[in-house]
């Protein structure tokens, strides 16, 4: 998996968030109207219908009840949301801290910890079979999912089955029949299964510590480490020294690194912003990591040659750090100190500087790597190459990267809840599922890409579904215009309409795919310790925010969902 | 008139399967209004659509079709329900609380101080009488207690209407008994009361009013009082009489054209054994009645309770046909 690098920009992910979630309210409180208004109407000119023809009476005050049936859409569902958030904006704490108290009560009568009997049981055949090894990033990553599977299932039959069973039992009955909002029920669930399930991963997860911690030889608790490292934005010089967006593709079908090549112009430069000086500790630490790509043989028994050049985008100042040998399978690590003497090429002569005055100027420094020998490749990408400040505590990093986990599981409990207010268990679990994992699929990813990638308004080959639908059946090639080789009526202006109006179609309905792509959650950001297995620290704005603001971008679509399921229902007709 | 506490207009309600097709109608176009103050009773075969009838009052269920006003507020209102106590045809609690806390847990549900809550608690489980058991899981609990506690959860918030779904059931004569009481007390507390039982005596005992469905519809509605007085028939209560002042009876009645249409010793009912027979090996631990002794005690009471017996039962008491 890629990492996030790049800090998450909250205001876009805000917009995103209010266009899907507008977007989606205007939709079904349009749709809401007209079903209300149908089912008034439409029952109502049926009989004025019937009366006509049939003789029948006429249905009585037919104008009045229409003015009324037309008028009962817009007014019945304004009221509906009106009375939907004054629902949430009454809540009485003591009221939600009753039921979140129930439910954690139910979770425990009903044997929720048992999952801590899985996890023990699990952690001792894992001590017996790792015993001895030295791969940290093994372990990791193996507390991880050992503490995350047997939840996620946890979560799942809680969220999805409580809920339901409280119907069946009508042990709900008589809490609705005391002054209890439905909103109040819904948060009350959803609170008492976050506790549980926080209080089961923090438990877990302090053993889960410890068990690393113990599990490590002595000699390789070095690696049990948090770098905070600081990210550029990557670009390229191909070999005649003009500016690229991307490097050389050598043939490899994983096209994540772009490659320099030895011995040209060919550079990759990064470009770092907003350093903060105060956070190197008087030095600058680089470390990469570069792929080696050999033509030749070349000199066997050296690693290929590379060097670093600091440039100061402001003066345009460069200054070159020595030649370095890389090492090809695994981190190169340069330390500068801060007072540093470098071979200035253009006076030819030693200078001596200090850095942070030289190479940053308002915390912006660029970094440029050439390779040094003639026909061989070097291979980058963004994250390969970044600045190190002192390392975070191991085990900060650790609880951050668990942040992630337990937000992932929290994301789960919301799903599950808001499925069971109007399915019962086995379709909330079976949908829950689905629409955590669909856009993790594999054989969707392909397709879902496509959507959201495709611009309003832009063409697409063979058109959208419906005239792709058209073409299949008219063996119309995909290249040829529609309108001009179809002729289901012989007018030509006719075909054009007709062709205009499915256009018009497609386009609506691509949008409403791109809407309903938009609305699958990415679950990739919740893969918070493949940073902390890779011996990073799990930075807030990379790494977290993003898996914040995923579960929070739920929250309200998810409450409004739960309650008008929950409230519509009648309780007791089952 | 008293302010109508319960106001049902035009009620129906049709029972849909999943795809909305038609099930059952089990109500249809009923309309009822309940008066502050009053025991109302809801009687009728089974199936004929009282609970039902308490659902939607409460909210549980949609009406088909018809209005309905619970306290000045429509059923789907949840404020109104600060005033209101139900107890269910089945006690639907959670089996995994015990007595208090599932006690606790509903007067979280309303506005109530911590201090009074606890009190509040206490006086019920007293009430309800299942202070041995305050601390056991409701699972393990019998149908009776289970009744007992629900019947406490209704009375939570002091509530000024209270709607019992066979509060009898399930319960011992000594708890149908207390029940009875209790429904009276709620009554002189000014408090309203909606009922539904199949339990006739026990309804006639507390109700003021009643109403029987059938099939989902209204039958008959009024005062139990009135509906129930026998306008042709006198019944005289005396103390033991010879066959020789019987006789003499008779013909005093046959002066007056009447007619005595039979002679009877008044029997105690088998709740008043019942209640007897508990109270005194309440008093009595280890003693045993058996049935010699226990139909002599009935003698002796008998005689006692002759006047103030309740025309309650099915064991008649003398009946005389009265002149016109
Ligand atoms: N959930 C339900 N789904 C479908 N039909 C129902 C449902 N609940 C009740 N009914 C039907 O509605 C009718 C009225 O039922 P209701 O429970 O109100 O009767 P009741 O008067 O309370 O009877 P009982 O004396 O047995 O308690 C019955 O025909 C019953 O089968
Ligand atoms: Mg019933």
């Amino acid at each position: 998996m890629i990492p996030n690098i790049q800090p998450y920009d909250l205001m876009t992910g805000i917009k995103h968030w209010a266009t899907v979630v507008g977007t989606l309210t205007g939709v079904f409180f349009v749709l809401a109207v007209i079903l209300v208004t149908i089912s008034r109407v439409v029952p109502l000119l049926w009989n004025a219908l019937l009366a006509l023809f049939t003789g029948r009476p006429f249905p009585e005050k037919f104008g009045e009840r229409l003015v009324e049936g037309l008028l009962a859409g817009p007014v019945n569902v304004t009221k509906g949301v009106w009375n939907g958030l004054l629902d949430f904006a009454l809540m009485s704490p003591r009221r939600v801290w009753a039921l979140t108290v129930l439910t954690i009560r139910e979770s425990l009568r009903r044997k929720a910890f048992s999952v801590l009997v899985i996890f023990a049981v699990l952690m001792m055949f894992a001590g017996w079979f790792f015993a001895g090894g030295d791969d940290v990033k093994v372990y990791i990553s193996f507390v991880f999912r050992v503490i995350s599977w047997p939840m996620l299932i946890l979560v799942l039959l809680l969220s999805c089955w409580g809920l339901p069973r409280d119907i069946k039992d009508r042990s709900l009955h008589t809490v609705v029949t005391k002054p209890t909002r439905k909103s109040e029920i819904v948060v009350g669930r959803l609170l008492g299964y976050s506790a549980v399930t926080t209080a089961a991963v923090a438990l877990m997860a302090v053993v889960g510590y410890i068990w690393i911690v113990r599990q490590t030889p002595e000699d390789a608790r070095s690696q049990l480490i948090a770098r905070v490292p600081i990210y550029g934005t990557l670009t390229y010089l191909d070999r005649e020294g003009n500016f690229a967006e991307k490097g050389v593709n050598v043939g490899d079908e994983w096209d994540y690194r772009g490659f320099i090549e030895g011995g040209t112009r060919s550079r990759a430069i990064w470009e770092f912003k907003n350093i903060d000086t105060r956070r190197l500790n008087d030095q600058l630490v680089i470390e990469s990591n570069f792929e080696a790509k050999r033509m030749h043989k070349g000199d066997i028994g050296k690693t290929l040659l590379m060097q670093y050049t600091l440039i100061n985008p402001k003066s345009g100042d460069r200054i070159d750090v020595p030649q370095t040998h890389i090492s090809e399978f695994g981190e190169n690590i340069t330390t500068v100190p801060r007072q540093f003497t470098f071979y200035d090429r253009d006076t030819k002569q030693n200078r001596t500087v200090d850095l942070f005055d030289a190479a940053i100027a308002d915390g912006n420094m660029k970094i440029e790597v050439r390779c040094l020998n003639v026909g061989q490749f070097l291979g980058m990408a963004e994250a390969d190459l970044f600045l190190r400040t002192p390392n975070a505590p191991f085990w900060f990093a650790y609880v951050k990267g668990f942040a992630g986990t337990l937000l992932m599981l929290l994301l789960v409990i919301l799903f599950g809840v808001t499925a069971s207010c109007f399915t019962k268990g086995p379709v909330a679990t079976i949908a829950t599922c689905v629409f955590v994992l669909v856009r993790q699929l594999r054989p969707f990813q392909e397709i879902f890409e496509r959507i959201l990638n495709q611009k309003p308004g832009e063409e697409i080959l063979g058109g959208g579904p419906i005239e792709a639908t058209i073409r299949v059946y008219t063996h119309l090639n995909p290249q040829v215009p529609m309108h001009d080789h179809l002729s289901p009526t012989g007018s030509e202006s006719v075909d054009f309409l007709i062709f205009k109006v499915v256009k018009q179609i497609d386009g609506v309905i691509i949008e409403g795919l791109r809407l309903a792509v938009n609305v699958l959650p990415d679950f990739t950001q919740f893969y918070t310790e493949t940073r902390l297995a890779n011996g990073f620290d799990v930075s807030w704005d990379t790494t977290l925010l993003p898996a914040v603001t995923l579960t929070l971008a739920y929250i309200i679509p998810c409450l409004l969902i739960a309650y008008y399921s929950l409230k519509n229902r009648e309780l007791e007709a089952k | 008139m008293a302010e109508s506490v319960i106001q049902i207009r035009n009620l129906s309600k049709i029972y849909r399967d999943f795809w909305g097709r038609k099930k059952v109608r089990a109500l249809n176009s009923l309309s009822l209004d309940v008066e502050k103050g009053e025991v109302f009773g809801l009687l009728g075969p089974n199936g004929s659509g009282k609970t039902t009838t308490l659902k939607l009052l409460l909210g549980l269920l949609f009406p088909t079709e018809g209005k309905i006003t619970v306290l000045g507020k429509p059923a789907s209102n949840v404020e109104k329900n600060e005033r209101i106590g139900y107890l269910p045809e089945e006690s639907y609690l959670y089996k995994f609380l015990n007595a208090e806390e599932t006690l606790n847990f509903y007067g979280q549900l309303f506005k109530m101080s911590r201090v009074e809550r606890k009190k509040r608690i206490d006086e019920l489980i007293e009430l309800v009488g299942i202070q041995h058991a305050r601390k056991r899981q409701l699972k393990e609990y019998s149908k009776g207690m289970t009744r007992r506690i629900g019947l406490a959860q209704a009375l939570i918030n002091n509530p000024d209407l209270v709607m019992l779904d066979e509060p009898t059931s399930g319960l011992d004569p000594i708890g149908t008994r207390e029940m009875k009481d209790l429904i009276i007390q709620l009554k002189e507390q000014g408090k309203t009361v909606v009922m539904c039982s199949h339990l006739l005596a026990d309804v006639q005992d507390v109700c003021d009013r009643i109403a029987i469905l059938y099939g989902g519809e209204l039958k008959v509605m009024g005062e139990v009082d009135q509906l129930l007085t026998e306008q042709d028939e006198t019944q005289l209560h005396t103390s033991r009489l010879s066959e020789a002042a019987i006789s003499e009876i008779r013909e005093v009645l046959a002066r007056h054209n009447a007619e005595l249409s039979g002679v009877e010793q008044p029997r105690a009912n088998l709740e008043d054994l019942f209640l007897r027979t508990v109270h005194e090996s309440k008093s009595r631990p280890g003693r045993r009645f058996t049935s010699d002794e226990a139909a002599q005690s009935s003698a002796t009471t008998a005689v006692e309770t002759k006047t103030d017996d309740k025309p309650s039962d099915d064991t008649p008491d003398d009946k005389n046909s009265p002149a016109s």
